[in-house]
């Protein structure tokens, strides 16, 4: 064997080795803990990333809106919409929805999906609200640890249970925090800004006339206390850094002085990160954009998703094994090779679509099962002229060489054709068609490599044995 | 070797026949575009126990006035609800009156609005119109330089001719599905015979790819000849390549999830028809048309 073919081989076994692990990591981590066991020195285990599944093999629900942007001048809109987004992250994240994806889509539309929901009433209930943005002031202490007293009487209890305690209301207010009479509603918007002295981040805030005066009274009665800002009966950010927001959180900057005019300012922000978060919240909390009824609406049971997903991979598998027995026993040993070489082509794709997270829709999956029939036509091609040269006399080597460079015109060609209807699906089209081209194009282009260099390295190297002596194994059935 | 050429007044004809009975077929029944281009609302829904009958059913919900209503079997239990587009109320409604009829269970629902409809009709037609400029433009090229008596003009129309029918065919069976099965064009559909045609054309350029070359090594021969010639040795590659294709697509019709049993049947008719028409066409069409120059001459 030459020494490059070798190298080459060790490239392609290793490639297949790293992709497959990837694939399968909760097979190579049993393989790797089973090991641990009987060593001194640890393996280390395997990445264990999940596919990125789409939405119609998840189950949940995906809804469109039209947020209605009228009252809205045209500079502001982006940075409304981001707001909108942002809320909306804000609330789902809040009722534990996991990985909940929000996008804005033109300069209006707004796309939600939340996998794992089942009712699409409840999650168009969860958007729909309007936010609520208010401003509390402490409570006395008395009141405070009247609350807090009655929170310990009512812990561990069942709603049942609660119900008969007296005034069990008390216990289930913020025993920190009173609503005052400010509310969004007052508020005509937040700025950021930056002082002028330090470079810090601050927000100018702005209420209306009538905001101002309530405003005023609150600061009056608050002066050297802390005011909290909630949004939806949160903190308005996460101030414990832990990336959520729940009862640790709370944001509320001091009152200095009684602020008459109806403008005030926020100062001692700790990042312009944190201050942007802010001035959206703010903003959203001030003007709220009406997202009125979803456009579209869009539910998959889990059930369907997983069964479609079961399904569809069955038929992956039969798709796969079914072209794999038709070239082996077609064009036996060259057959046989290319099949090898479709399952590495299969191993190796899905792993690259783990590592980029592509999603994996019924759409994605569905291109990637014709893709692999796709790729045997470069194999069918390279093949023919093999027979062709093959009867024409050539030595086997030569044959091979001949065959593969004069099929190369007509793969590239055709590949070619598929791939630029890919890119116009891929660039125009909605999203079930954005899946089916993405997975397409890929697979069209990793089939050449498999074909062509995969195959290639197997064909020369199989010549070189004493396999290459017998030819009726190198002749296709007809 | 086979001789394709000969009877390729047969195939010709034949091909005429089944153009025309497809575009009579789209022309009385139809096409029924899916309600991502009209706006409305599909559910699909399991019954626990066995599902009532649909008169029941139907009786139950006609106090919600719900309009273009239909309801379809789907299995034993399941049943699939097509309607105008649902608001989140008229949807809250609709399954609370569906509580009566059974315990069942919501498998789906996806409803879309006009503004949507109108929008996606727009961009699948732009995308339909992109990918057959895009091949006219592949197919200029690449036949730019074609030596020997047909122009390269004339392998351009013919493929283009090709390329109409293998859509075509495709869309009469959809038609008559949707006439008598109430089977929709939906965009999985669509995405499909857009696929069709980047594969057809690569099925027409094999063929052609081959004449070419037969031309450039024997300048003398009749062209019908080399036609001839050029169909046999692409032969098992047109069979083989479409085998291979169909055989996943296949699977993927019988076994994978219900949403992408269309989309399948949409690229089996497709192949089936590219690969009819790569070997009883591509090249007889060529010929017809030299055979045609020859006469008036």
């Amino acid at each position: 064997m030459k020494k490059n073919y070798f190298w080459s081989l060790v490239f392609i076994a290793v490639l297949a080795l790293v992709s497959a692990a990837f694939c399968f990591p909760q097979v190579v981590n049993q393989g790797v803990d089973a090991v641990n066991t009987k060593l001194i020195w640890k393996i280390p285990r395997f990445p264990d990333k999940p596919f990125n599944l789409g939405l119609d093999v998840k189950g949940g629900v995906r809804l469109e809106y039209q947020a209605d942007l009228s009252q809205i001048p045209e500079n502001d809109r982006a940075a409304v919409m981001e707001g909108v987004k942002d809320l909306i992250d804000r609330r789902v994240n809040s009722y534990g929805v996991a990985e909940p994806q929000i996008q804005t889509a033109g300069e209006s539309r707004l796309i939600v999906e939340l996998p794992g929901i089942e009712s699409v009433q409840q999650a168009i209930e969860w958007i729909g609200q309007t936010p609520w943005l208010e401003f509390s002031e402490s409570r006395s202490e008395e009141e405070t640890q009247k609350i807090l007293d009655k929170i310990k009487e009512l812990e561990g209890k069942t709603p049942e249970e609660m119900m008969k305690v007296a005034d069990f209301q008390v216990g289930l207010q913020n025993p920190y925090f009173a609503s005052t009479e400010l509310t969004g509603k007052y508020l005509k918007k937040a700025n950021l800004d930056f002082d002028q002295n330090t470079g810090r981040p601050i927000i100018e805030l702005e209420f209306d006339g009538e905001g101002a005066k309530i405003f005023e009274q609150v600061t009056e009665r608050n002066v050297g206390k802390p005011l909290a800002i909630y949004l939806d009966g949160q903190a308005i950010i996460d101030t414990t850094g832990d990336e959520k927001i729940d009862g640790g959180d709370l944001y509320a900057p001091n009152v200095n002085e009684k602020i008459s005019g109806g403008k005030a300012v926020i100062t001692g922000i700790a990042g312009i990160q944190e201050a942007r978060t802010l001035v959206k919240r703010l903003n959203e909390g001030a003007l709220p954009v009406p997202l009125g009824e979803p456009i579209s609406q869009q539910k998959i049971g889990p059930t369907l998703g997983a069964v479609s997903l079961e399904q569809t991979v069955a038929a992956g598998i039969m798709g796969f094994l079914m072209v794999m027995i038709f070239m082996a026993v077609y064009y036996r040993l060259p057959g046989l090779l290319a099949s090898l070489a479709l399952l590495l082509y299969g191993v190796v794709l899905l792993a690259a679509f783990k590592l980029m997270g592509v999603t994996m829709s019924l759409a994605g999956i569905g291109g990637f099962i014709l893709s692999v029939g796709m790729a045997v036509d470069a194999n069918v091609l390279i093949f023919s002229r093999l027979k062709e040269e093959l009867g024409a006399g050539k030595s086997l080597g030569t044959a091979i060489e001949e065959g593969f460079s004069r099929a190369w015109p007509a793969i590239r060609d055709g590949n070619f054709t598929t791939i630029v209807v890919a890119l116009i699906l891929f660039f125009l089209g909605t999203s079930f068609v954005k899946g089916f081209a993405a997975t397409l194009i890929w697979g069209i282009l990793l089939s050449m490599y498999s074909a062509i260099v995969v195959t290639r390295t197997f064909l020369r190297v199989m010549a070189n044995t004493k396999l290459g002596k017998i030819a009726w194994l190198w002749k296709p059935i007809a | 070797m086979i001789s394709f050429i000969k009877y390729k007044n047969i195939f010709l004809i034949l091909t005429g026949v089944l153009a025309i009975a497809s575009l009579a077929a789209i022309g009385a029944f139809g096409l029924k575009p899916g309600i991502e281009f009209t706006g409305g609302s599909v559910m699909e829904i399991e019954y626990e126990g066995e599902r009532p009958a649909e008169d029941a059913i139907r009786e139950e919900i006609a106090g919600l006035e719900i309009k273009d209503l239909s309801l379809y079997a789907a299995g034993d239990k399941g049943l699939t609800i097509r309607s105008e587009n649902l608001s989140p109320e008229k949807h809250r409604q609709l399954l609370e009156k569906l509580d009566k009829t059974g315990k069942y269970n919501e498998k789906s629902f996806e409803a879309i609005g006009p503004t949507v409809g109108k929008e996606l009709t727009g961009k699948m037609t732009g995308l339909v119109l992109v990918s057959l400029l895009a091949m006219l433009v592949y197919i200029a090229v690449a036949f730019r330089s074609v030596p020997g008596p047909v122009s390269s003009w004339q392998y351009g129309a013919a493929s283009f001719l090709i390329l109409c029918h293998d859509v075509l065919v495709p869309l009469a069976v959809f038609s008559v599905l949707g006439k008598y099965q109430g089977v929709q064009i939906t965009i999985p559909v669509i995405t499909a015979l857009l696929t069709v045609v980047g594969y057809a054309i690569n099925n027409v350029i094999v063929v052609y790819d081959r004449i070419r070359e037969n031309l450039l090594r024997d300048r003398k021969a009749d062209f019908a000849e080399i036609c001839d010639r050029a169909l046999n040795q692409t032969l098992s590659r047109q069979i083989n390549t479409s085998l291979a294709t169909l055989l996943p697509v296949f699977a993927i019709y019988f076994w994978a999830g219900a949403s992408l049993k269309y989309f399948a049947l949409a690229l089996i008719l497709g192949v089936a028809t590219g690969t009819y028409s790569s070997v009883f066409l591509a090249a007889q069409i060529l010929v017809f048309w030299r055979q045609r120059a020859g006469i008036k001459k």
